[in-house]
Order: C-alpha cells, then structure tokens, then sequence
C-alpha cells in the first residue's frame, strides 16, 4: 500500500529536522512526485501469455528433482568410498587414494571431504558463506555472458551482499590491454578472480587472501578482443589454495545470481 | 496478499506446486513490471525483462530461503540483476548503480519530443546519485516500506531512511526559490510536468 503523502513528509522531518522549516515547500515536493507517479500498464496478453509459461514450465522441475541427478547417482558412492578408504587408510600407508577422485567426478569433488576443509579453513567468517546449489558460471570457452544461465548446479557459495558488487568489487582492463587491474576488491574468505571473454578464460588471480585489496594486476595468459565483453567473476578456494576450474565454489548473491563484474576490452 | 499466507504459498511453489508459482506470478507482476519499466522505458524490453526475471525465479526457487529475507526482496533483487545483465549484453560497461542512467537509447523520436519539457525535471534528478533515485522510486512510487527498500537495495534501514531524506532535501535545494514561488503563486513545481518519461 501507498504510504501517504503526510507519512512520507513526517518520516523526513523525523529523520532531518532541518527541514522543518521547510515543511510546506517538501509536502508540495512529495505531493508532485507522487501524483506525477508513470502509468504503466502490463499488457494483458502478455500477462496470461507468461503466466501459462511459467504454469506449464513450473510442473517440469518439480519431476526432475522428484529424481536424484545422473551424476549424483554414481558420484555419492565413489565420494563416500573415497572417505571410507581416507578413514581406514593406516598412517603409513602411501598409495595415493586421493587423486583418483576429482578425476573421476569434477562435478561433485565440493561435496564430499573439501567441505570439511572449507568449514575449516573459513571459521574466521562463518555467517559470511553457506554451501548451497545454485546456477553456477561456465568459465571455459563461449561467450562470456550466455554462460551465466548454462551447466550444471555445482556447489556455490552465497555472499552477503552490500549496496552493490561496485562497493567491493571493481576490475578493468589497463589501457594498454595487456593486464585487468583488480581496482579494489574486499574479501572476508580467501578467493580467486577469473576473468573470461568470447574466446574463454583470459586470466586467474593467485589466491586472494581475506582483507582488503587494491589495484591488484592480473597479466593476461591470451589475446583479448577490443571491444568485446568480459566478466570477472569470483570463486571462492577449496581449501587446497590453488585455482583449479571447475572444482572451486562460486560465489553467487541470495537470489543465485554469480558476483561477476562486466567490463570491454579497450 | 498477506505475509503468512504468502509464506505458504512459496512453500507450496516450492514442493512443486505450479498454482501456487500462478498466484505469486499475479501478486508480483505489476511491480516487477514497472521497476523494470522505470529503467529501461521500452515495453517490450520491460516485457522481455519480466519475463526473464520470472523464469529465473522459478528456475531459482528452491534456493529461496525465507530465514534469509523476504520473498518480494529476492524477486526484486532478481529483477535488479536481470536489468544489468540486459545492459551487459548491449556491451556497455555498467555498475548497477548506474543503470538508471541508461534508458535513453530505449526512447523513441516520439518519446524524446515528450522529453522536451522534460529537460528540467531530468536535470533536477540527475542531481542525485542513481541509488537515491532508485530509493525515491521505490518509496513514492512502490510504497516501499524503508525496511523493504534495504533488502531490496542492501544496505540497512536506517542508511535508506537517511538518503531518503538526503535525496528529498537535495531536490529541495536544487529546486530552490522557483519551487517555492510557483506553489505560493499556485502554479506546480518545475518537474511537474508529464512525468510519464521522467528518467528517475
């Protein structure tokens, strides 16, 4: 509901009593902005067109996820056997258990025993970050923007998010395109940046430590295009503090959106 | 729609349940509609953008969770990013904060003839940062409440009420003495004018 005119005037002289004198001029202030409100209306062929969409796309989800996933169904037992065998393995033991693993399922590494070690490794800042399923970033190949909404869930990590990415995040190209400068960047997890374009990813940071971080350089390991779109995005470190794609978390903000920021090549 | 039925019915959308994902649909539409449409001023893009931002959240239901925040400020954040993305893929470089300022491209030569008069009241607004803008919008227009503006926009309830205030106090200022002068001659204020373009 719509607040009226005279609530809206009272809540700002409460909160700047300065104002008061002015009270008469901002009631006509705030009356002409609302009377002035635009008229939009949702065109009605639209609204039932859409609604149909999504009623008849709504039931689709709904039976898949009556299903546990393909990948989930051979990765839960070999993830849990590699557990067992970490478990029992004696202390002297030296045949490598581990390595077998991501091989063999890239997609669901997260949920099994690096989970241990994040919950670890980020205790200073555990109300920052909550492992859930979310649409996750195709780093490699394709264009930057189309992969947002493409592949699999893979284990995301959800930020707080401030006012916006811009507050705490900001990356750009040098003007010699030779390197994206990370402007500033705050972190209350250690982290990587990635920055991907048309022809994939064009560079990854080191790991960020928690803090905070100004005009860090990221050289570039390939060509750019000028003028085309590229993205920075973050991944949060799996514990083993080195950037291997598809085997870090996103980060992605509570509506499951990626914490990206786009900018072009000059 | 009351909040404890509200929490019921995206408890029931979640459990698969497409009617009720129908009833949230209706709820929310028209406000999603026109939060999208403040920012671009092209009904087909907003049509584009609400659409969009109602797949997504059905694609993302499951993730909402409601010890997080309030279902409408998540649609609403979904919304926001679905507008950044649109100008994205136009290939302009965008913070979010900015996007109020990027509509223009969207306007016909008709609209920019009722932009004519407009200059005026755009240049008053411009005066404010594009998040006092957004504030202004959502409380006068939106009826948002100022708890429901921070979750929308991040930020705490206080800090929006602060530059609620501070936008209003602004807008005073940059009007001035030609505000006064014409509500005491009974004529209106300088961005009185057709507002259904103004670029807020």
């Amino acid at each position: 509901m719509k607040p009226d005119i005279e609530t809206i005037v009272q809540d700002i002289l409460k909160d700047t009593p300065e104002l008061a004198l002015e009270a008469e001029a901002i009631r006509v202030l705030v009356s002409e902005l609302v009377a002035k409100q635009p008229t939009v209306a949702v065109d009605e062929v639209f609204r039932a067109r859409l609604r149909a969409q999504l009623v008849s796309a709504a039931v689709v989800p709904q039976e898949k996820r009556a299903l546990l996933p393909w990948w989930l169904v051979y990765t839960v037992p070999v993830g849990l056997t590699a557990l067992l065998l970490l478990v029992i393995q004696p202390p002297y033991a030296t045949a490598p258990v581990i390595p077998t693993v991501p091989e063999a399922t890239p997609s669901t590494l997260n949920t099994e025993a690096p989970e241990a070690v994040e919950t670890g490794s980020y205790d200073a800042a555990p109300s920052m970050m909550r492992m859930e399923t979310a649409p996750a970033m195709k780093v490699g190949g394709g264009d930057a923007m189309q992969t947002f909404e493409t592949g699999l869930a893979e284990d995301a990590v959800e930020a707080v998010m401030p006012a916006s990415v811009s507050e705490y995040f900001n990356a750009e190209f040098t003007p010699d395109g030779q390197a994206v400068r990370i402007t500033h960047l705050s972190l209350a997890v250690p982290a990587f940046v990635t920055v991907s374009g048309p022809e994939g990813v064009v560079t990854v940071s080191g790991l960020f430590l928690p803090g905070e971080h100004a005009s860090t350089l990221l050289p570039l390991s390939s060509g750019i295009r000028s003028g085309e779109v590229y993205t920075a995005v973050w991944y949060y470190d799996n514990g083993d503090e080195v950037y291997t794609e598809g085997f870090e978390a996103l980060a992605v903000d509570w509506t499951g959106a990626p914490i990206s920021m786009t900018f072009i090549a000059p | 729609m009351a909040m404890e039925n509200e929490a019921v019915i995206v408890v029931r959308a979640q459990a698969g349940d497409s009617e009720a994902f129908g009833l949230l649909y209706d709820h929310y539409l028209d406000p999603i509609y026109r939060f999208i449409y403040y920012k671009v001023f092209s009904r087909e893009v907003a049509e584009d953008l609400a659409s969009d931002t109602f797949m997504k959240a059905l694609k993302r239901l499951n993730s909402y969770n409601a010890d997080r925040g309030r279902f409408n400020s998540w649609l609403y954040q979904i919304a926001r990013n679905t507008v950044v993305d649109y100008y994205r893929t136009k290939k302009e470089t965008v913070s979010i904060d900015d996007v109020f300022d990027l509509g223009h491209d969207e306007r016909t030569p008709e609209q920019f003839d009722a932009l004519a008069g407009l200059a005026k009241v755009e240049e008053y607004l411009r005066t404010l940062p594009a998040r006092q803008r957004e504030i202004i919008t959502l409380r006068i227009w939106e009826g948002k409440s100022f708890d429901e503006i921070a979750s929308i926009l991040g930020g705490t309830e206080g800090s929006v009420k602060m530059a609620f205030s501070r936008s209003i106090r602004q807008l005073r200022e940059v009007c001035g003495e030609a505000a006064l002068l014409l509500f005491l001659s009974g004529a209106t204020l300088p961005f009185a004018i057709n507002s259904y373009y103004i670029h807020i």
